[in-house]
């Protein structure tokens, strides 16, 4: 049905030098190290540069109550673009990363709360990152 | 009184036509055209134009016929202007027009000094286009220090032509340099209708303080009036504060105050209120005996401060307290507020090192239940001590390193508290780990064992109790987990798209441990998800390690769009096969299964979710269907019983010119969550239909509501409606909310009760301080609304 | 200066014409005539006298036509262009007409018709002149140096 396996010798992003314009913020290092393990190095002098905004989580209730578990919306956004390193001129201009998952609180376990939290959140960083990745593809087959 | 104002074109209007810009809430602008003459070479020469011009006898110079007087930054434009002998003033009769930096005043008569900033105009009329601010005065004068003083005046940030609200008063200084401007016996008027009056008033003229003058608001909530009317000082260029007195019809008066502090490497806030002796309150709430605060003080606290010493090492401090569990219900200044069920107490330092990432941190909440019941209240870490690192080789072979010391206390009494949650004491948790991780492009493989040795030291105070008060656990927890990754080239309605399916496996072994008499501090059985199936642990918090025995295997499918590379759908089914029952749960013996009873939802679930062969299929579906619409659909389906366990379906409608829909319905099976304490376990199936919008009508008009509706008790949980007129000089937010208070008990329904509340809030632009940060409460109410600022 | 008006006065010019019965002496080309402290030049320069021998008005016109004057002793020179320069010496009174600017003290005049008194320092000025456009009057006030 004319599936085979991606890419069996080349690397997932056939961008092997990248440059990385980034905030300070816990998305970075996570994009980083999903860009190296890509087989994309991180190098200033890279024909494309990647310019990636500060990560932003916001949180929606879906259920009500204050009691017991609650099921809460938790999405990651963050801004970010690519640019022509030699002219500036934007390949992917003021692009979104968009991602979102459910996580159940209650407030019966507040100190398990923040771990849930982190551990969602981190889940969603590795997210963005893949999300990244797959838009970064196109450029990179141009 | 201020003279009559002048028409719109007199104070360099421009209304915009149709080429508005889409969110101009204002009807046009004002635009500042530009100086009719150069200036002078130095700041204090004087430049000028006229159709005559001499010397009178005494030195004096008198320039008639359209004069244009320019001095440094200034500009008067008059019919006469007469510059006295010593050249260090000017007289112009009118009708006359002085400019300055973004200021505009036109006026009947003036005296302009020309060694100074200093300038009097008479019959003034003014716009500082950029604040967007205007009015008239008897007399206006432009200090030397470049402060302006208005007498009998008004002041107004609404259109010209529009007397929608305005300020009036004999005596008005606005001060550019600070942002700020002062009144006195200012009354307020809307629509030449007095409305209130201020012996003295002090507020912002431009937006660089975002809360600056907070209006009145104004609340009605189960028959009770509320008005609060906080004052502003502004003590600093770095720290402000606000002080609100505030007045409930049915509590007393209510004093509140905010401290902020900004500093270059760290900023802080102190906020609270204090109310003497409180009137009790409405009974709203049945169950609640009548007024049980009455003449009680009630009061609440929340510092919080973070800060950093260096890029890596930062620091937070957070202090939050209330007098007792339910002053955000009777006080809440927003709905948000009065849905805080906890105040966090924090002072924690985190360093982030390339390899080590260290946190120290003392942690604790205030839990706001009333009555706070012993057993309810979590535990203080006191403090808990974290660190952590991660070595990679090149060749995917990694090794990990998790510690965390944490001494947990709580101040109840340890005889009626349950006995697992009786002691206090220290616990070192250490998790180190050894894996190896290869992703190439068409998959990934991870096999993973960590190694976690728990130790406790315990003391259960005057609990008699035959328990250990020293116990260790050490338990390997091994997973493989691992993918492929396959493509292909698909063609849908002339669109390419690249289909993934990504089959995956993920095997997890743990064994069981007795930990039948350790202490329950912060962990919680995990209700069964889409990410339980890829994670060996089945508890959270580090009390508990489930014994575990499974192989999950799943496969997801997704169609990326060849172009741009967005995902428009992703598809995942999967499921898990266990070849153990699980013996560890809560009470921690490796012995024992929970008893085969099925009296109720809840006991069946404990035992056939030990002992069930195969976990539910979950399946998980996130179609972005247009550029605007989306839909989410989940299901855990239990083949073996053939039920549907939980399942929810979400669509969803964005549009960028701020209109947002969502459909929600979610089922759930009672007993299926097994965390919470028994009380707030739902005792009933849940079954809510959720529909949430937010209109915009223009870009002055927001419509926004809710309703949340719980079919199974068939009754409405959240109803919500609110209007905002967000209009070019005032801001009005109105909202009606009706809820079903669950009283910290969810699952019975008996003791619920509808509380309900009227929520109004008007600001007048500019001096209210544009940008004030609107009630969060309905950005998480209605799922990607995000609230005009106005 | 107080002692201009009976100063003598010597005169550069490239041609001279007398006109005996009218009393006028027309010089043209670069004429540049100097009065004691006050200095006249133009294209072309026409002299009147009066019965008693003495210039009792002078009318410089070109391009440019200057004039410069000490007003008194203490004071700085004042300078005056136009297209045309009349000075009646009796009133001792200047006009500068079309393109007319003058430089009196820190002020600087400019416009259509600028009128100068030597001794009263008043000076009059306005936009409007014969057979020209008009030329706002714009002037240049420094604060007085006390």
């Amino acid at each position: 049905c004319g599936f085979r396996l991606r890419g069996l010798d080349t690397p997932m992003l056939a961008l092997d030098a990248l440059a990385l314009d980034a905030a300070a913020s816990d998305l970075t290092p996570v994009v980083r190290e999903a860009l190296e393990s890509a087989g994309t190095r991180i190098d200033d002098q890279a024909p494309l540069r990647l310019n990636l905004g500060h990560e932003q989580f916001h949180e929606a209730a879906l259920t009500h109550g204050d009691a017991g578990s609650q099921d809460v919306e938790l999405r990651l956004t963050a801004p970010f673009s690519v640019q022509r390193r030699a002219s500036d001129a934007y390949l992917l201009d003021q692009q979104q990363l968009d991602v979102v998952t459910t996580i159940t609180v209650s407030s019966d376990d507040l100190l398990a709360q923040d771990d849930i939290r982190a551990e969602a959140r981190e889940q969603l960083r590795r997210d963005a990152a893949r999300q990244l990745l797959e838009r970064l593809r196109p450029l990179a087959e141009q | 009184a201020p003279p009559p104002s002048l028409p719109a074109e007199r104070l360099d209007w421009q209304a915009w036509g149709e080429e508005a810009p889409p969110d101009a809430v204002c009807r046009g602008r004002y635009v500042a055209p530009d100086y009719r003459l150069a200036p002078g070479d130095t700041p204090s020469q004087v430049r000028s134009a006229s159709d005559t011009a001499y010397y009178g006898a005494n030195g004096e110079t008198i320039l008639g016929g359209e004069v244009i007087l320019r001095r440094g930054e200034s500009q008067l434009e008059a019919p006469r202007v007469r510059v006295n002998a010593e050249r260090d003033r000017a007289f112009a009769s009118g009708p006359l027009a002085l400019r300055d930096r973004g200021l505009l005043v036109r006026g009947d008569a003036a005296e302009m000094a020309l060694d100074s900033d200093a300038a009097e105009i008479d019959i003034a009329h003014y716009v500082a286009h950029e604040q967007r601010l205007r009015g008239d005065a008897q007399r206006l004068q432009r200090l030397e220090d470049g402060r302006y003083r208005l007498t009998e005046a008004s002041f107004t940030t609404c259109e010209p032509g529009s007397d929608l609200w305005r300020l009036v008063s004999n005596d008005i200084v606005l001060d550019r340099e600070s942002g700020f401007g002062t009144a006195r016996h200012a009354r307020l008027e809307a629509g030449k209708v007095p409305v209130f009056y201020w012996p003295w008033v002090r507020f912002p003229i431009d937006d660089r303080r975002q809360t600056g003058f907070l209006w009145p608001t104004l609340g009605f909530s189960s028959g009770s009036f509320d008005y609060a009317q906080p004052y502003y000082l502004n003590l600093a260029p770095n720290y402000d504060a606000t002080i609100t007195p505030r007045w409930l019809s049915d509590h007393g008066l209510l004093l509140g105050g905010e401290f902020r502090y900004l500093f270059p490497s760290d900023a802080g806030q102190l906020e609270g209120a204090f109310l003497s002796s409180d009137g009790g309150g409405s009974d709203s709430d049945p169950n609640a005996s009548a007024r049980r605060h009455e003449g009680e003080d009630r009061w609440y606290i929340d510092y919080r401060h973070n800060g950093r010493f260096s890029p890596r090492l930062r620091y937070d401090l957070r202090y939050g307290g209330a007098s007792d569990g339910s002053y955000f219900d009777d006080f809440g200044r927003s709905f948000s507020e009065t849905e805080t069920n906890s105040l966090a107490r924090l002072a924690r330092l985190d360093y982030r090192g390339s390899l080590w990432r260290l946190e120290g941190r003392a942690q604790g909440y205030q839990k706001l239940e009333d009555p706070l019941l012993d057993r309810k209240k979590p535990f203080y870490r006191l403090p808990s001590l974290t660190a952590a690192a991660t070595w990679r080789q090149d060749s995917g072979f990694y090794q990990q390193w998790g510690s965390n010391a944490t001494y947990f206390w709580r101040d109840v009494n340890e005889t009626r508290v349950p006995l697992r949650e009786a002691p206090v004491g220290t616990r070192l948790h250490l998790s180190p780990a050894v894996g190896w991780r290869t992703e190439p492009s068409w998959g990934f493989l991870e096999p993973r064992v960590e190694m976690l040795h728990t130790a406790y030291s315990l003391d259960y105070g005057q609990r008699q109790t035959d328990r250990a008060t020293s116990l260790t656990r050490t338990v390997p927890v091994s997973s493989i987990d691992g993918g492929l990754v396959f493509e292909r080239e698909l063609d849908i309605g002339g669109e390419g798209y690249r289909q993934t399916l990504e089959p995956r496996l993920n095997y997890a072994y743990v064994p069981a441990r007795d930990q039948s008499e350790f202490p329950d501090f912060d962990s919680d059985e995990l209700a069964f998800s889409w990410n339980r199936l890829w994670s060996p642990y089945r508890f959270s918090g580090s009390d508990r390690i489930g014994d575990l025995n499974r192989l999950s295997y799943g496969v997801s499918t997704r169609f990326l769009e060849d172009d741009s590379g967005r995902q428009r759908v992703s598809l995942g089914v999967g499921q898990a096969v266990y070849f153990d029952d699980r013996h560890i749960d809560m009470a921690g013996d490796p012995d024992t299964l929970p008893a085969e009873d099925d009296s109720t939802p809840e006991r069946f679930f404990r035992f056939y979710n030990a002992t069930r062969p195969r976990s539910p299929v979950v399946t998980r579906l996130d179609w972005q269907v247009s550029e605007r619409w989306s839909t989410r659909y989940e299901w855990l389906y239990d083949e073996n019983l053939g039920r549907t366990e939980r399942t929810s379906v979400g669509l969803g409608y964005r549009d960028p010119r701020g209109h947002v829909l969502n459909l929600g319905y979610r089922w759930q099976l009672q007993g299926f969550d097994p965390s919470g304490d028994a009380e707030d376990r739902l005792g009933y199936d849940r079954e809510d239909y959720d529909v949430s919008f937010a209109y915009r009508l223009d870009p002055r008009v927001d419509m926004i509501g809710r309703f949340l509706y719980d079919n199974t008790n068939g009754r409405a949980l959240e109803q919500l409606a609110g209007v905002q007129w967000n209009d070019c000089c005032y801001g009005v937010q109105l909202v009606w909310r009706e809820w079903i208070e669950d009283n910290d008990t969810a699952n019975t329904i008996e003791d619920d009760f509808t509380d309900r509340g009227i929520f109004l809030r008007f600001v007048f632009k500019g001096l209210g301080g544009v940008g004030q940060e609107a009630d969060t409460y309905f950005e998480e109410a209605i799922p990607g609304y995000r609230a005009t600022l106005f | 200066l107080e002692g201009d008006a009976s100063a003598p006065i010597e005169v550069v010019a490239d041609r001279l014409e007398l006109d005996d019965r009218a009393g006028t002496a027309i010089y043209t080309g670069d004429v540049d005539i100097q009065q004691g402290s006050m200095q006249l030049t133009g294209e072309r320069v026409e002299i009147q006298r009066n019965d008693a021998g003495e210039v009792s008005r002078a009318t410089a016109t070109g391009d440019r036509a200057y004039i410069e004057q000490k007003p008194a002793p203490d004071e700085p020179v004042v300078r005056g262009w136009g297209r045309t320069i009349i000075y009646h010496a009796a009133e001792r009174r200047v006009e500068l007409i079309d393109q007319a600017e003058l430089h009196q003290g820190h002020d600087t005049f400019d416009g259509g018709y600028v009128e100068y008194y030597l001794d009263r320092r008043t000076v009059q000025a306005r936009a409007e002149v014969e057979g020209s456009e008009r030329q706002r009057v714009r002037m240049t006030l420094n604060p007085e140096q006390q």
